[in-house]
């Protein structure tokens, strides 16, 4: 329902300017001379119930260094101790980098980087990335549902810390398909609905996933919810299909974005409960995204529940489930 | 209230008391009466009346075109005078109390009995007003339009220490303070939102307007609520004399004015009572109508109207009654029946003002005025089994009365008092998906806004006059009000107010200063202070304002905004007050600015207050400015060097950085040239530092994606705004008829002669991924509006 919401409110504003100023509004390339303040430290680590723990540790860089941006290996950061740690328990991550996910198992290289939405077809195309993650010896240190996780980090002389929960997941009563609403796409495209009852108590953060038979987990540009609008309540959801990472999120096509395609047989969609400041993070990082380009917002910077740093540490509480399309 | 605040107060209250013990005891009488406009009956708001020879003895008309001059006995020459008028003189022997209303013509041949006198033009340099600048309409129309339409907010724009709040954009940021800091009134009744289409044009139909003024130093304590200006705008009373038709075609838009006495008047004599009745639509869309009918998007439509009525009745000579309303509405709809999809919203103000007039006697004058005015925003929108709607407005209620206390020539007193009810609609939504309702429950906020003020007008001599106010403000939130507050970690805590009952009160003293010292024959120098409180705001995440930003009050987390301006001033006229010239420099501080958090984005159904910040600000400048009143080549040339910068605690790191409306240099000139009497030209010329934006800086990559990283806050400056503008403007004269009452008259306007490519926004486009190692950012220009010519028939009956 958000989605839409916003598909509304993005295609109202899009519509009276383009449809008005029938002028055509000039756009021309510029040089804009910025100071930049690159290498600041990047954390992306997650934990999901009976999922170990990673960390993808990266810098930023200058927005117009054009010189590093295409090579991924610029972006990460080697070498850094990092600890995840419950009340009674805790571990030391272990860095694998690209060497060593290209030398593993082609079918062990397929399920990590689907975990992280890259979809490969042999262990060879692992890009050029590096993971922390739990040692092979420590790999039962996996997610527990209603459990809190702090994480540390140390590198380059820094330290960040951070701390994150795994809420009680909640999941649709039920999940079904309907024709996408366009007769004239309707041979191609179909919708993803499904009913879902919201926890009576107010607070409640939802992130969703969507898959299509055995592809990565990919995210819509809207992928995070809260229950402000309809707490406790019992309602019908449209369940937007995910976009291939590296999708611009100003690429917005009004009728195909979103649906499902005709050739999908398999629709499984993991819904996770998330807490506050997760959810924060995700919302903001998805309006800064949005607001590239747009004349009526205002810039917005990605709220982060790092101290020391910049990114997210966050827990997933999820329940994953499938609609089967009969052909 | 600040400590510096105080002592300002002290100042004040010390030369107030000092300015009353100050009295004469010679016996006087009073000489008032009417000033009107002997064309149409037209009231002359601002008009001079004084005595030949002695300037310092006069007065000036007020809102309704009253005054009243109380002068020694005597015998005296009394010019009665108006810019654009034929002054007139009348020898009065006053052994009592006499009344006299005069009309005052703009065509020499029909008042051929009238002396021309030398006027008394040097109100520039005499007032104690800083900051105040008076547009009538007909010079409004001389400026060249945007797509032939004629604005009063872009005429404001031209002026010195006003900046335009974008391309093309109505909005307008006055002194370094913001576009929600102006109080924009259309007879008395707060005009909320002032544009139309996110502000490309304005609300304001000229063809409705009489007369524009423009407060923006030390506004006179009779106005408040705002910290940067006050535009004050009339609208024409209607025509008492005869039918008076007129109108127009443009590109974009068609116009009609009527305007009627109630009853034809006999002979050259004004009828009791008049109306007015004004419209004006778009129809750039209409056109395309037949084409769209055949095709999925049949009914997707964009217009907007206005419709301003009025009517005054006078009772008697001491009794008049005027009502007036606006009523306008943009409205956007989109229809896909392929996709089974409708959106229709419109939005827009609605406001209607009742005013009674009552003269008490020769030196008292009463307005009493009853406004009611609405804006609202509404969206509803459909696909398939899911519809959504959201509305938000202010809804008012207003009363007041407003006393003109004319003691005699050295002291007039005004005072009054004024109540407004609010009803603020935060964005309330509602969705239906299949056979589940949501509800948002936001509350509306309800408040009490109080003001009292009493303002002197003090005349020591013929150098020395002091303006002394004080108001009096008061802002009450009330009930029914029921405030959530927590989260889930420390769970949520309600409170319950029942109506009426009040939740937070603020108090505002606010006193206001100004003083004038003439000196040589044209020279004069001013200074002026103000301290105001605003208590309802709008807080914009754009440059300018858009139809869906939302009016909110102060409240326990918000609290009034305040302002404490002082300014200086040197006035001096030259070849017979032919040119006039002034600069004026200006120190503001301004407490409880507001602006969303950096991290802020909207959501349905959460209190926007709780997104915004709070900090303080600065703004200071200096402005120049060349006027050339009178000959066939007038105009004006205005230049302001200024900055305003903020600071918040929670913005940039706590680090200072300048406001949006920030512009170092804006230049404005504006030049008309009549031709003959068939012919005029116009030109005007802008340029002002570019707008300050907040630049993307860093690149980091989340999810594959990219995380963009920003500079600090409104370090960039876009490149500097510069554009010309044109018209030429062609009334022919019937040479059979020339006194013939149809009129005609063609304006071709040139919007941005030489197709200046200013920036309207830059943005970064992303394109490839680092993924798939094709990453591409690129900055992007855009510029909206090229050379865009105009053409408009204008007609009058």
């Amino acid at each position: 329902m958000q989605s839409k919401l916003k598909k509304y409110t993005s295609f109202f504003f899009f519509c009276i300017l383009s449809c008005l100023f029938i002028l055509p509004a000039c756009e021309k390339e510029i040089d804009l001379n910025i100071k930049s303040n690159p290498n600041e430290i990047i954390v992306e680590g997650h934990i999901e119930n009976d999922i170990p723990p990673y960390v993808i540790l990266t810098k930023s860089i200058s927005l117009y260094d054009n010189i590093n941006i295409n090579n991924l290996e610029n972006f990460f950061i080697h070498d850094a101790r990092i600890v995840v740690s419950t009340d009674t328990d805790s571990v030391e991550l272990v860095e694998y980098n690209s060497v060593i996910l290209q030398s593993l198992p082609d079918s062990v290289a397929i399920a990590i980087a689907a975990q992280f939405g890259i979809q490969i077809s042999s262990a060879d195309d692992f890009p050029e990335v590096s993971i922390y993650t739990v040692p092979i010896t420590n790999i039962d240190f996996v997610g527990q549902i209603g459990k809190k996780y702090d994480l540390r980090i140390e590198v380059n002389n820094q330290v960040l810390t951070s701390s994150t929960t795994i809420p009680v997941p909640v999941f649709f009563d039920s999940l079904w398909i309907l024709p996408h609403p366009n007769p004239s796409f309707a041979d191609s495209f179909f919708q993803v609905y499904g009913r879902l009852q919201d926890p009576q108590s107010l607070g409640n953060y939802y992130r969703y996933f969507t898959k299509v038979d055995n592809d990565p987990f990919l995210i819509s540009n809207s992928s995070v919810f809260d229950d402000n609008f309809f707490n406790g309540k019992k309602f019908q959801i449209f369940i937007p299909k995910g976009k291939p990472i590296g999708t611009n999120s100003n690429d917005f096509n009004f009728n195909t974005d979103g649906y499902w395609s005709i050739d999908d047989s398999i629709c499984t969609i993991k819904l996770s409960q998330i807490d506050k400041p997760h959810y924060d993070f995700w919302r903001t990082l998805e309006a800064n995204r949005s607001s590239q380009g747009n004349p009526f917002g205002s810039f917005v910077i990605v709220k982060s529940n790092i101290i020391g740093g910049k990114g997210i540490w966050g827990g997933y509480g999820s329940i994953t489930g499938s609609y089967v399309r009969v052909p | 209230m600040k400590p510096n605040a105080l002592i300002f107060l002290f100042c004040i209250l010390f030369s107030y008391s000092f300015s009353f013990s100050q009295d004469e005891k010679t016996e006087k009488f009073t000489l008032s009466g009417y000033l009107k406009d002997a064309k149409n009956g037209e009231v002359l708001i601002g008009a001079n009346v004084y005595v030949q020879g002695n300037n310092a003895l006069g007065a000036t008309t007020n809102l309704y075109g009253f005054y009243s001059l109380s002068l020694p006995k005597g015998t005296y020459q009394i010019a009665f005078s108006y810019l654009g008028f034929n002054t007139k003189t009348q020898e009065i022997i006053l052994d009592k109390d006499i009344r006299i209303n005069t009309e005052l013509s703009d065509d020499t041949k029909l008042l051929e009995e009238v002396v021309i006198v030398e006027e008394r033009k040097d109100e520039n340099v005499k007032s104690t007003t800083m900051g105040k600048e008076e547009l009538s309409t007909d010079r409004i129309k001389s400026i060249p339009a945007f797509m032939g339409e004629v604005d009063i907010i872009k005429a404001i724009q031209l002026l010195p220490g006003v900046q335009a709040a974008g391309e093309g954009n109505s909005g307008i940021y006055v002194r370094g303070g913001g576009p929600d800091q102006n109080l924009v009134l259309l007879d008395d009744a707060i005009v909320y939102n002032t544009g139309h289409l996110f502000g490309f044009f304005s609300v304001f139909n000229a063809d409705a307007v009489k007369n524009t003024t423009l407060y923006k130093g030390a506004m006179p304590a009779n106005f408040g609520g705002r910290l940067s200006s006050v535009i004050d705008i009339q609208m024409k009373e209607g025509n008492n004399k005869r039918f008076e038709m007129e109108g127009g075609i443009g590109i974009i838009s068609s116009r009609l004015t009527l305007q009627a006495p109630f009853k034809k008047p006999k002979s050259k004599k004004e009828a009791k009572g008049s109306f007015l009745f004004s419209g004006r639509r778009t129809y750039l869309f209409d056109i395309a109508q037949p084409f769209l009918k055949r095709t999925d998007f049949a009914g997707t439509n964009y217009f907007f109207y206005d419709i301003n009525i009025k009517a005054n009745y006078k009772f008697s000579d001491k009794d008049r009654l005027y009502i007036s309303g606006y009523f306008g509405r943009d409205v956007f709809v989109y229809n896909s029946t392929k996709n089974q999809t409708n959106v229709k919203i419109p939005w827009g103000n609605a406001t209607a003002t009742v005013r009674y007039n009552h003269l008490f006697n020769d030196k008292l004058f009463m307005n009493t005025t009853f406004v009611f005015n609405d804006y609202n925003f509404s969206f509803s929108g459909a696909q398939l089994e899911f519809s959504f709607k959201a509305n938000s407005g202010v809804r008012d209620f207003n009363t007041k009365v407003d006393f003109d206390y004319y003691l005699n020539t050295k002291h007039n007193l005004k005072f009054g008092m004024m109540y407004t009810h609010h009803r603020m609609t935060p964005t309330q939504a509602s969705a239906r998906s299949a056979d589940t309702d949501f509800e948002s429950n936001i509350n509306k906020r309800y408040s009490h806004e109080l003001a009292w003020y009493v303002a002197h007008s003090y005349d020591v001599n013929e150098k020395l006059k002091f303006d002394f106010g004080f108001r009096l403000s008061l802002f009450q939130h009330i009930g029914p009000y029921s405030q959530i507050r927590g989260d889930n970690i420390i769970g949520y805590d309600t409170t319950v107010y029942k109506r009426g009952k009040p939740i937070k009160t603020f108090v505002g003293p606010e006193p206001r200063f100004a003083m004038r010292y003439a000196f040589g024959k044209n020279n004069s120098i001013k200074a002026g202070a103000a301290l105001n409180y605003q208590y309802i705001h709008l807080v914009s995440a754009s440059n300018s304002t858009l139809p869906t930003d939302v009016w909110v009050q102060s409240s326990g987390i918000v609290k009034p905004q305040m302002a404490l301006q002082y300014s200086f001033g040197y006035f001096r006229n030259f070849k017979d007050n032919m040119f006039e010239t002034s600069i004026e420099v200006y120190f503001k501080h301004l407490w409880n600015q507001i602006e969303y958090s950096e991290s802020y984005v909207n959501e349905l159904n959460v209190d926007q207050e709780l997104g915004y910040v709070f900090g303080k600000g600065k703004a200071y400048g200096a402005e120049f400015f060349l006027k050339k009143r009178t000959g066939k080549l007038n105009g004006w040339i205005g230049y302001t060097l200024s900055r305003s910068d903020r600071k918040f605690a929670e913005l940039n790191q706590g680090k200072v950085f300048v406001a949006k409306y920030d512009r170092t240099h804006d230049l404005s000139i504006n030049i008309n040239y009549d031709i003959n009497k068939e012919w005029s030209v116009g030109a005007t010329f802008v340029y002002a530092t570019g707008n300050s934006i907040t630049p993307a800086n860093t690149l980091s990559i989340i999810e594959f994606n990219p995380m963009i990283g920003y500079a600090d806050r409104n370090s960039y400056r876009v490149p500097a705004y510069h554009r010309m503008d044109m018209a030429i403007t062609y009334t022919p004269i019937p040479k059979r008829r020339p006194d013939r009452r149809w009129k005609s008259s063609y304006n071709l306007s040139i919007y941005n002669v030489y197709n200046r490519r200013n920036t309207y926004f830059i943005y970064n486009k992303i394109e490839g991924s680092t993924l798939t190692g094709d990453l591409k950012q690129t900055p992007i220009n855009v510029s909206l509006f090229p050379v865009i010519p105009s053409f408009t028939w204008n007609f009058k009956f």
